[in-house]
């Protein structure tokens, strides 16, 4: 009997270990922990985030969205959970790489003492921005000249709309951090309860930012390192020469600024993104309760439709039309004299009238009616 | 009646034989083994099939939505070891290591050989010993070979300056080599996980193409199970979850997390195999 | 009866040594008992038979002795050492052939018997090559070494299958139905290899189906039936002590049957005539019974009672007709 009880263990111990090891790696490293960190107010903790500067580090961005927006009925379980991570490795002055993770291609963006450089491996092009001073593009905070002031500036403008606190402290990329919270005042009419941004308590950048809906634990936008090493990095990171076969082009200085990630006047995105819609958008309300309202270019519905009859196939359903399309993923609303099509996510309500009108925002759907109205 | 002779005056002294005489004759028995040789031959040609059809087709991608490496990225010395890994390992390689651990036990089982060794004596753990270091090097030998022929395939149509990675930098050849060789490294630590799972059916059955399906099986269940987002808590737990992650020494610089939770998990599989495997050899009826 | 007990002892001498000995050995699968208590002694020297019908244990209790498979219950000793748990310090010095050759298809004889060479502690790493050769002679296969088992004929097996048995200097060699399978050349080969470890001096034990292959080659028999030992000694001890028989050839066997049973003279129908117990009778009467009864006798012959006969009686589920030992009895009387 003995080797049946000696086998019996081994085999009870080493089953338990390995999916205890297996479940280890499920566990987020650091679940739930609190840290203890000094005191801070919020006003304090903005303004050591302004003053900031990104030490040399490397890390991993995830970014995932939980929006709940509608699948395609042809590809199940799309869109739940997208998620896309990138990895960032910065030198502590104005070198800096990002590389997006695209299945088995890369998007690299790198910008350094030689200038600033995209690489897209699946069209195997390499694009050269000459004259960017890439530090332009990082907002440097407005050329706020007292970080103290500019942070209760920042302060201040926000309690219009919100309340701003420190709710605790938290672990991110297995580092210490603040946790500062945004929650929208009582009279905003909104769908959002609060967005929170961690602040890493020794380095003061932000390390992760959270959008939460209203009624749900879970984050519908969620950005932030799941890894974040502070070293210094090689050189040869931040520089760039384009592989043999690749295309090289040279981008207009002017457009390059555009291409390069947008921190820029949000109200010029507007413009740009009006002017791509062929339309023009305009802006109702402010803080949380903000809407967006604008034409709908009539290309966009008939091009979705194109794509849903190609989806279909030959033996798919019959012809879509564009209101057919609508109405796959929406409601028919009528209300107040306007009627239309709604679409609901957990962090917004978009609607489409049949006059052609669109309105989104992170709002029930009467704050958008009401918008509309006021146009 | 004969009569009756003195016992002999052999003495019966403890011997045991020397454990690498036992794993040379182990790997003797394997690579003669015609079923090894053909499977190895195959693995080997794969990727110079991929680098004439890459050369020959000029590369359109296909309507795959996520093409393997050596479409997306021109057929080099890096990416084609690297991709021909990858896609390998979607049935071919885990093939192979399933392959030979059924033999292993439950072929040997049902030959009716295992009981020539256990007789001899070899101890049930030296014999699972001898027989996981077994597959183990044909799990190596596998993944040795696609990398080798890939790396050499790549580099007769490319040569060696066309070693660039996702991120469009071009590597040094030693470094690209240097690659090759983590990847097969690290490919082989996975199909030692698939080898040791493998190794405790076989230890249960004489039939080694029951291990076959069961193995194979599981495998392509755990990646249908990871297409499906709404299971992604179970996802941690399937081995294939990680596989995908072999791209990632294709990026410079290389992304190491998702490769080590994969060794990780690895280990987890083999513990878990291993263990399994050692409790029925001890107590099974040979 | 008790010079039925294993010759040696019965006749006074020091006990002899054992190369095998089972206790209480009780072997229960799920479901079924394939060995129930078997007491078996296999003296050291002795060339064993064992008997036994199909599914009578045989197997199980030969797996037993070697350690392959643990028993439920008793005690196994090989060589002096308790199995499975001294199998390192026995087993070396014991070849076995059970259930079949076991060898790969697709390697050479040769090949076959080195890989399980590699794993004899008994022999060096130099010696390996000689010992396998001389164990493909011993059987006749030197011939046919380098062809591929998977080619061989089943004679060709099962002889490679005892060269494997054969590979190491053994004490003590195990043969599970050796001559499965052979042509009659075949087996007169397996006893002669039977004879020559006998004459060494090395322990053999035989199961086999074939009375007459153990009747030839063994010392001694061990009987099992139905997972237990019914018999067991020294061959010709177990044959003497069974009564003496008279084999009656007539035309008319039923009626001579009748005839001497109506005389209380045990008898029965054989194929070759008609067998009669001698044990409370004389042949003269017997022969005399016959004629008065009007019975053709055209040959009365004394037999002494073949293994055959005594496999028979102990093994058949229901008694022979007026068997003078109640089956269930036998195994008291025989230990």
């Amino acid at each position: 009997m003995q080797p049946k009880t000696k086998g019996i263990a081994v085999a009870v111990t080493g089953t338990t270990a390995g999916l205890v090891g297996l479940l280890v790696m499920t566990l987020p490293a650091d679940a739930d922990q609190e840290p203890e960190l000094p005191e801070l107010s919020a006003t304090e903790l903005v303004e050591s985030a302004l003053t900031a500067k990104a030490p040399a580090f490397e890390g991993t961005v995830e970014v995932t969205n939980d929006l709940g927006l509608p699948s395609l009925p042809a590809l199940p379980g799309l869109g739940l959970a997208n998620a896309e991570s990138a990895r960032i490795y910065h030198d502590g002055d104005d070198g800096a790489r990002l590389s997006v993770q695209r299945g088995s291609t890369e998007f690299t963006a790198v910008t350094g003492p030689d200038g600033t450089w995209t690489y897209d491996s699946e069209s195997n092009t390499a694009t050269k921005y000459p004259g960017v001073d890439p530090t332009e593009t990082v907002p440097r905070h407005g050329g706020l000249s007292d970080p103290a002031r500019a942070a209760t500036e920042i302060i201040d403008v926000l309690s219009d709309s919100s309340t701003v606190t420190i709710d605790g402290t938290a672990r991110v990329a297995d580092r210490d951090a603040y946790e500062l919270v945004l929650t929208p005042k009582p009279s905003e009419r909104t769908l959002l309860r609060e967005v929170t941004v961690a602040i890493d308590a020794a380095t003061k950048l932000p390390l992760r930012f959270e959008v939460m809906p209203n009624g749900s634990p879970e984050p519908v936008v969620s950005a932030g390192f799941t890894e974040f090493d502070v070293t210094a990095q090689p050189d040869e990171l931040f520089a760039f020469t384009p592989p043999r076969d690749a295309d090289v082009t040279t981008a207009d200085p002017d457009k390059a600024r555009k291409a390069l990630p947008k921190h820029a006047d949000p109200s010029q995105a507007l413009d740009d993104v009006g002017e791509a819609l062929g339309g023009s958008l305009s802006v109702t309300g402010s803080g949380w309760d903000t809407v967006l309202t604008g034409a709908v270019p009539e290309e966009a519905f008939a091009e979705a439709a194109e794509r849903l009859n190609e989806l279909g196939g030959p033996d798919g359903p019959p012809e879509t039309t564009a209101l057919d399309v609508l109405n796959q993923f929406g409601e028919r609303f009528s209300e107040g004299g306007v009627s239309g099509t709604e679409f609901t996510t957990h962090a917004g309500t978009g609607v489409v009238t049949d006059d052609g009108r669109f309105a989104v925002g992170a709002v029930p759907r009467q704050v958008l009616i009401e918008a509309l109205e006021q146009q | 009646m004969t009569t009756m002779i003195a016992p002999s005056e052999l003495r019966l002294t403890r011997a045991r034989v020397g454990l690498p005489r036992l794993l040379w004759a182990e790997l003797r028995w394997i690579f003669r083994r015609p079923r090894t040789r053909v499977m190895l031959g195959l693995l080997a040609v794969i990727p110079v099939i991929i680098g004439i059809v890459l050369t020959f087709a000029d590369g359109g991608p296909t309507g795959d939505a996520d093409p393997p490496v050596f479409v997306t990225l021109a057929s080099s010395a890096l990416a084609l070891p690297i991709g021909a890994l990858t896609v390998l390992m979607s049935l071919l390689l885990p093939l192979a290591i399933t392959n030979s651990s059924g033999d292993a036990l439950a072929g040997e089982q049902a030959n009716g050989t295992l009981r020539g060794w256990l007789l001899a004596p070899v101890s049930r753990g030296r014999l699972l010993l001898v027989k996981a270091f077994g597959v183990a090097v044909v799990g190596l030998v596998a993944a040795g070979l696609v990398g080798t022929t890939g790396v050499l395939t790549g580099l007769v149509s490319n040569g060696t300056d066309g070693l660039i990675t996702l991120s469009g930098t071009t590597l040094p050849l030693l470094d690209a080599l240097g690659r090759v060789a983590i990847a097969v490294g690290w490919v082989t630590v996975q199909l030692w996980a698939l080898g040791a799972v493998a190794l405790a059916i076989s230890a249960c059955t004489e039939h080694p193409m029951l291990v076959l399906a069961t193995v194979l099986g599981g495998v392509i269940v755990s990646q249908l199970l990871l297409v499906f987002d709404s299971l992604a808590w179970l996802h941690p737990f399937l081995l294939p979850s990680s596989w995908e992650s072999m791209i990632n020494l294709v990026r410079d610089p290389i992304w190491w997390d998702g490769l080590g939770e994969g060794l990780v998990r690895a280990a987890c599989y083999m513990v878990i195999g291993l263990s399994l495997a050692y409790a029925r050899i001890v107590t099974s009826d040979g | 009866m008790t010079e039925m007990m294993t010759g040696a002892a019965a006749e006074g001498a020091a006990a002899p040594r054992l190369a095998a000995r089972t206790r209480r050995l009780r072997k229960v699968y799920r479901s079924a008992v394939a060995v129930d208590g078997v007491d078996m002694d296999v003296p050291e020297g002795a060339v064993v038979g064992m008997l036994g019908p199909n599914g009578s244990g045989k197997t199980t209790t030969i797996r037993m002795l070697l350690g392959l498979v643990r028993p439920t219950e008793g005690d196994v000793e090989l060589l002096g050492q308790p199995m499975p748990a001294a199998s390192e310090l026995s087993l070396p010095h014991v070849g076995a052939l059970v259930e079949g050759p076991g060898f790969h298809p697709f390697l050479s004889g040769r090949d076959n018997l080195l890989r399980l060479a590699a794993a004899e502690p008994l022999l060096g790493r130099r010696q390996v090559d000689t010992a396998v050769t001389d164990a493909l002679e011993r059987v006749g296969l030197a011939d046919a070494a380098h062809r591929a088992y998977r080619g061989y004929s089943l004679g060709m097996k099962q002889r490679l299958g005892l060269a494997g048995a054969l590979l190491a200097p053994r004490r003590f060699v195990v043969l599970d139905e050796p001559t499965n399978g052979l042509d009659p050349a075949g087996t007169r080969e397996v006893r002669r290899v039977i004879a020559d470890l006998h004459a060494e001096g090395v322990t053999v034990l035989v199961s086999s189906h074939l009375l007459a292959e153990v009747e030839a080659t063994c010392t001694h028999v061990v009987v099992l039936n139905q997972g237990a030992v019914v018999a067991q000694g020294e061959l010709d001890d177990l044959l003497e002590s069974n009564s003496p028989t008279l084999l009656v050839s007539t035309p008319d066997g039923p009626r001579a049957v009748d005839a001497l049973r109506d005389n209380r003279i045990p008898a029965r129908l054989a194929p070759d005539g008609v067998r009669v117990d001698l044990s409370a009778t004389t042949s003269s009467s017997v022969i005399e019974t016959l004629v008065r009864a009007d019975v053709a006798v055209e040959e009365a012959r004394r037999e002494r009672t073949g293994l055959e006969d005594l496999f028979a009686r102990l093994t058949q589920a229901e008694p022979v007709e007026q068997d003078d030992v109640p089956l269930d009895r036998v195994p008291e009387l025989m230990s």
